[in-house]
């Protein structure tokens, strides 16, 4: 009875939240038995439904090859790296942005949210600008002045986990400090005010104040981002390093591996099976993880 | 939580299976046969084909350019509408999309059933669209027997046409172009020869035959005579253009050599003439003839020429090849070829067209299709657009800009060779009149591939393919842009093949072979 | 009043971020010289800063062959960006409001509902064979508005954890109680309160949709008129690929390649994509910034 009522003065939230679950279900459950292609024999004349089942045979080619442990290495290393220092970087300079006031804040923050604007094929570009042998600044004019010999950069892999990390920041940085912009400027004022009366200084504050407060925003960002430690961003690992065959042991991850060995093939089964697979170790990853974020800090947990 | 996430997965995985059973339900009674209703996808996607007795039928046309629809686009889908109503009674839709699209365009609309009644397989992939089962048989109850023999006369000869069977089954029919490809080809700026001395001999072919000596030469002397330049720039399609070898199936894993005089399937990276290439390669680099940023930079040869950075490079020598380079390059190229000319096994059925499982009338398609291979006025349409808005007759007999437009500013334009029969239409100008029949010619007196019309099934061995090609492209540009010694990179490379699946990709595609050649 | 600590910290501040804006920047900078080089001293001079020979032959060729193009593709830009993130503010904010509710029943479920989706999709055959045969929406606008783009489950639990760490339910169930219904609750209240959250997935959805060209490529095949500008750039940089990659089976690649604009173009219509987010962006950040003064402070 008491349960009835409840769920009667529930029933205008309901109805709030239908057409962003309504969009969910199309976009993503309408769409989802279409996951069966990953164990079929996809033939156009029986449709996706009454193909041929193959069992788990599209899945064998992401681990029947010597690049199997390579690829899934580089995956999750990025990854992990990826959300150390794309974190790191994005609270700091969030934290130097709200101590700042005036003109130059905004432009500070135009200038670093642009490199997220530009597509992945003219980063490229851009990097071979400063990398090439021929032409590139870093071998005509950096390496020289500093009395170092050129280096052939699109053959040496040893450096491309820098020169990624460093581009993966260089897109990413003004984009991720917003987040914690909002968290910083959502942190009641009082605190600080308090703190400045006790005497903190600037750093404590920073220390004792503001990063335990974004705990739970970091917590809950990086438990999304272990959700798509399988997946990488295929134009950054693309593109960046030009397809260079030669980089392939530090730049080659599970996406581009994929896309290259289906290029010729076309075949949509292999492709769906890839999804699939990455998906569902994101899925275990995240409840792991969640599960792990329940036990020490119950609020912080995703679901 | 952990309750509810089981559950929340048997609803799904419940959900998952009922769709699956009703779908499966659905498409059993749809027969392979079914011509004219939508492949049984999924049940909203059975819609009823749009019936209009009265109207004409409206069949889609789907092909690519580099660059997609031109802007009048629509107004030649009117002419030739309006053309071919009154021929067939058919109207025609052009879906014409951008070279990097068609194939993902294709596979999406051809896997939901969307109406395509006639396709080119350029950039789509003839092979995995057969293997996908998104084409349809074309003899099925007597198709192409009945209205397709226009198109065996205008190929001249009926083997053109089997060479696009897979498996013994007729899915497409080849386009009338150049179907040869001279082999050993050379492209170098006239001004360059001229500049070191090079004179061609007197009353010299439009390609001119050379030994591979002499081109070493002439590369020595041009890159002393221009030593800021690049001398050669090695690109990924160079290594079939230097040499006699053809790939079989269209892939490097198990290839035929010596012009695919014999059947035999042969491990391209242990072959020598492979090892030879890479040596005379690694050699130029060694040289400096070689930009260090040719495996990097993806500028095409023809622009770098056009710019003043390159002087020659590899291509596939045909009739009209001179004239081709010389536009692309803007300046006058020499061609000199060292090989013979060659009929590679996949060059006829390299882009045929084809009618897709998804056409609503396989009888007018078929029509269609074969009108386009007899009919000049339609094959100069699809080429060149409307006479005299996209392209006038001179009084010579070729076609050209109408007034005052050029390449940019023309309103309409598609790909010519990839007309169903390029030799009914207009020879351009520029190019020697008579290029259809040194075309012709061309075609029939070059080195033909045993194995001309086969097809691999790639399915049998789709998983070493994938892996097999990840080594490929990560060893490719250093192996065969001469950036690595062969003598290490060419082993190694092939180690990684083999322990990747190299061998049984090569028995399999030998497999397949043999019994092709017994049929 | 500032304490010498503060002005340090101030200075340290500017000089960190000046040195950043300065790596951002300088790239950008270079693109903007490349799209007004000579394409010919380019491609022999490599990228440069200080190009031997400056040229507006880019911009030409992009203003005069594809007349009215250029700037239909903006036109479309705007329009989805516009369209696309106010639609996503109000759905993402309704359901983020919901799942924020303390003792909603089926909370859980829901949640979950919502999260699976981050991790799950029907990959990319089943979902176009969905939203052409179900939703019809090739060849229209909604190709371009709703696949994928119009509510992430991202930003819905992002949003709905702020509302629960920086909304107090208390403040919400006294206004309940006041007899104001549950969508005023919403709009007076919650809603204020949690405007720096509420700009912030503004931005991202925006940048979201202002650099898609995902959709374009997959749901516009006949209506090219309807590409956005990043749908423009995108067709250069897909047909090279496909060239390139090809270029081993198409005997013609070359001189596909030759057709396709030239490098300088590229970057031009890559500065084309950019230009209206720098001349737009100060006025929108400073009503974020305004947004977020109004709603955060509650001290």
């Amino acid at each position: 009875m008491r349960q009835k009522s409840k769920f009667l003065r529930f029933i205008p939230v309901y109805v709030m939240m239908l057409p962003g679950l309504a969009y969910l279900f199309i976009n993503n459950y309408m769409p989802l038995p279409g996951l069966v292609l990953a164990f079929k024999k996809y033939d156009a004349r029986k449709g996706i439904y009454g193909s041929d089942w193959l069992g788990f045979q599209n899945f064998l080619y992401l681990f029947k090859t010597s690049d199997a442990w390579v690829i899934t290495r580089n995956t999750i290393l990025y990854n992990l790296a990826f959300i150390v220092v794309n974190t790191v970087f994005a609270i700091a300079v969030a934290i130097i942005l709200c101590e700042l006031a005036g003109r130059a804040k905004k432009f500070y923050q135009s200038a670093i949210l642009l490199p997220n604007l530009i597509s992945s094929v003219i980063v490229g570009y851009l990097v071979f600008a400063f990398l090439s042998a021929k032409n590139g600044f870093v071998n005509n004019t950096i390496l020289p002045f500093f009395g170092k010999e050129a280096i052939a950069w699109y053959s040496e892999a040893k450096y491309w986990p820098f020169i990624l990390i460093i581009v993966s920041a260089w897109k990413s940085v003004g984009y991720n400090c917003i987040i914690y912009l909002a968290a910083i400027l959502g942190i009641d004022h009082g605190i600080y005010e308090s703190a400045r009366i006790d005497g903190a200084s600037k750093w404590q504050q920073i220390t004792q104040i503001t990063l335990p407060l974004l705990r739970p925003t970091v917590i809950m960002l990086t438990l999304m981002a272990v959700g798509r430690m399988f997946y990488s961003d295929f134009g950054l690992f693309y593109q960046t390093p030009m397809n260079q065959g030669a980089l392939y042991s530090t730049t080659n991850t599970i996406d581009t591996y994929v896309y290259r060995g289906l290029l010729q093939l076309g075949n949509i089964s292999m492709s769906a099976a890839a999804g699939f697979y990455q998906s569902i170790v994101g899925f275990i990853l995240v409840l792991g993880a969640n599960m792990l974020v329940r036990r020490i800090d119950k609020d912080s947990a995703l679901i | 939580m952990k309750k509810m996430c089981f559950r929340f997965i048997a609803l799904l995985a419940a959900l998952v299976f009922c769709a699956s059973c009703s779908g499966k339900a659905a498409s059993t009674p749809a027969p392979a046969s079914s011509g004219d209703a939508a492949p049984a996808q999924n049940a909203p996607a059975q819609e009823a084909p749009p019936a209009a007795p009265a109207a004409a039928t409206k069949l889609v046309m789907a092909f690519p350019t580099w660059t997609g629809a031109p802007p009048d686009t629509a107004t030649v889908q009117k002419a030739m509408s309006d053309y071919l109503k009154e021929k067939l009674g058919v109207e025609i839709e052009l879906q014409i999309s951008d070279a990097g699209s068609f194939s993902q365009n294709m596979t999406l609309a051809l896997s939901s059933g969307e109406q395509i009644d006639i396709m080119s397989t350029l950039m789509a992939g003839y092979g995995n669209l057969v293997s996908q089962g998104y084409l349809l048989d074309l003899e099925e109850d007597g198709l192409f027997g009945s209205y397709g023999q226009g198109v065996i006369e205008a190929m001249g000869d009926p083997g053109f046409v089997d060479a696009c069977r897979v498996n013994g089954i007729l899915y497409g029919l080849p386009n009338n172009r150049d179907l040869a490809q001279g082999r050993g080809c050379v492209s170098i700026g006239t001004e360059y020869l001229d500049a070191i001395g090079y004179k061609a001999p007197d009353n010299a072919p439009e390609i001119i035959p050379i030994t591979q000596a002499e081109v070493e030469e002439l590369w020595a002397k041009l890159h002393e005579a221009f030593p800021d330049k690049e001398t050669y720039r090695p690109v990924a399609g160079s290594i079939q253009q230097y040499t006699d070898i053809d790939f079989l199936g269209g892939s490097a894993f198990g290839v035929l050599l010596d012009y695919g005089k014999e059947l035999k399937v042969v491990n391209l990276f242990e072959s020598a003439p492979y090892r030879e290439y890479c040596d005379m390669i690694y050699g130029y680099n060694q040289k400096g003839y070689i930009s260090p940023d040719a495996a990097t930079d993806t500028t095409d040869v023809l622009s770098l020429t056009a710019a003043g950075v390159l002087v020659g490079y590899t291509t596939g020598g045909k009739p009209g090849s001179k004239q081709q380079e010389s536009n692309g390059a803007a300046r006058d190229m020499t061609i000199l070829q060292t090989k013979g000319d060659l009929v590679a096994s996949t060059s006829v059925a390299g882009m045929p067209w084809a009618i897709p499982i998804t056409t609503i009338d396989k009888v007018a398609a078929m029509k269609t299709l074969n009108e386009f291979y007899v009919d000049p006025e339609l094959a100069n349409m699809l080429a060149y657009g409307i006479k005299d808005v996209h392209y006038r007759v001179l009084d010579s007999g070729l076609a050209d800009y109408p007034e005052g437009k050029d390449a940019t500013s023309n309103g309409f334009g598609t790909l010519p060779w990839l007309v169903m029969n390029q030799f009914n239409c207009y020879v351009w100008n520029g190019a020697d009149p008579d290029l259809w029949n040194n075309m012709r010619k061309f075609n029939q007196e070059a080195n033909k591939s045993k194995a001309s019309g086969f097809a691999f099934d790639t399915a049998p061995v789709a998983t070493e393919l994938t892996a097999v090609q990840n080594v490929y492209t990560e060893y490719q540009a250093s192996v065969e842009y001469g950036f690595v010694d062969p003598a290490i990179g060419i082993p190694e490379m092939n180690k990684k093949m083999m322990d990747a699946g190299l061998q049984k990709i090569i028995d399999e595609k030998q497999r397949q072979l043999d019994i092709w050649a017994a049929n | 009043m500032a304490s010498r600590e503060d002005k340090i910290f101030g200075i340290l501040g500017h000089m960190v971020m000046i040195a950043l804006s300065v790596c951002a920047l300088v790239p950008i900078i270079l693109m903007l010289i490349s799209s007004f080089t000579d394409n010919g001293a380019l491609l022999r001079n490599g990228y440069s800063f200080f190009p031997e020979q400056w040229s507006l032959g880019a911009y030409e060729w992009v203003f005069q062959s594809n007349s009215g193009t250029v700037l239909r593709a903006y036109g479309v830009s705007f329009a989805l960006t516009a369209s696309g993130t106010a639609a996503s503010l109000v759905i993402t904010t309704l359901l983020a409001y919901g799942l924020a509710k303390k003792d909603l029943p089926f909370k859980g479920f829901i949640t979950f509902f919502v999260f699976f989706t981050m991790l799950f999709n029907g990959g990319l055959v089943p979902s176009y064979i969905n939203y052409t045969t179900v939703f019809h929406v090739k060849d229209t606008f909604f190709g371009l508005l709703v696949p994928g783009l119009l509510m992430s489950a991202f930003s819905a639990l992002l949003m709905k954890s702020y509302f629960v760490t920086s909304v107090p339910g208390e403040i919400l169930d006294a206004a309940f109680i006041d007899g104001a219904g549950e969508f005023t609750t919403m709009l007076r209240i919650a809603v204020p309160m949690a405007k720096p959250i509420i700009a912030t997935i503004g931005m991202f959805t925006g940048i979201a949709y202002w650099n898609d060209w995902n959709n374009g490529f997959i749901y516009l095949v006949k209506r090219t008129d309807l590409y956005s500008i990043q749908n423009l750039l995108n067709r250069l940089m897909t047909n090279i690929q496909a060239l390139v990659q090809n270029a081993s089976n198409v005997a013609n690649a070359a001189e596909g390649l030759a057709q396709i604009p030239t490098v300088t173009v590229r970057m031009a219509m890559a500065t084309l994509g950019v230009l209206p987010i720098v001349l737009v962006y100060p006025f929108i950040q400073s009503n974020f910034v305004k947004g977020i003064t109004l709603g955060g402070v509650k001290g």
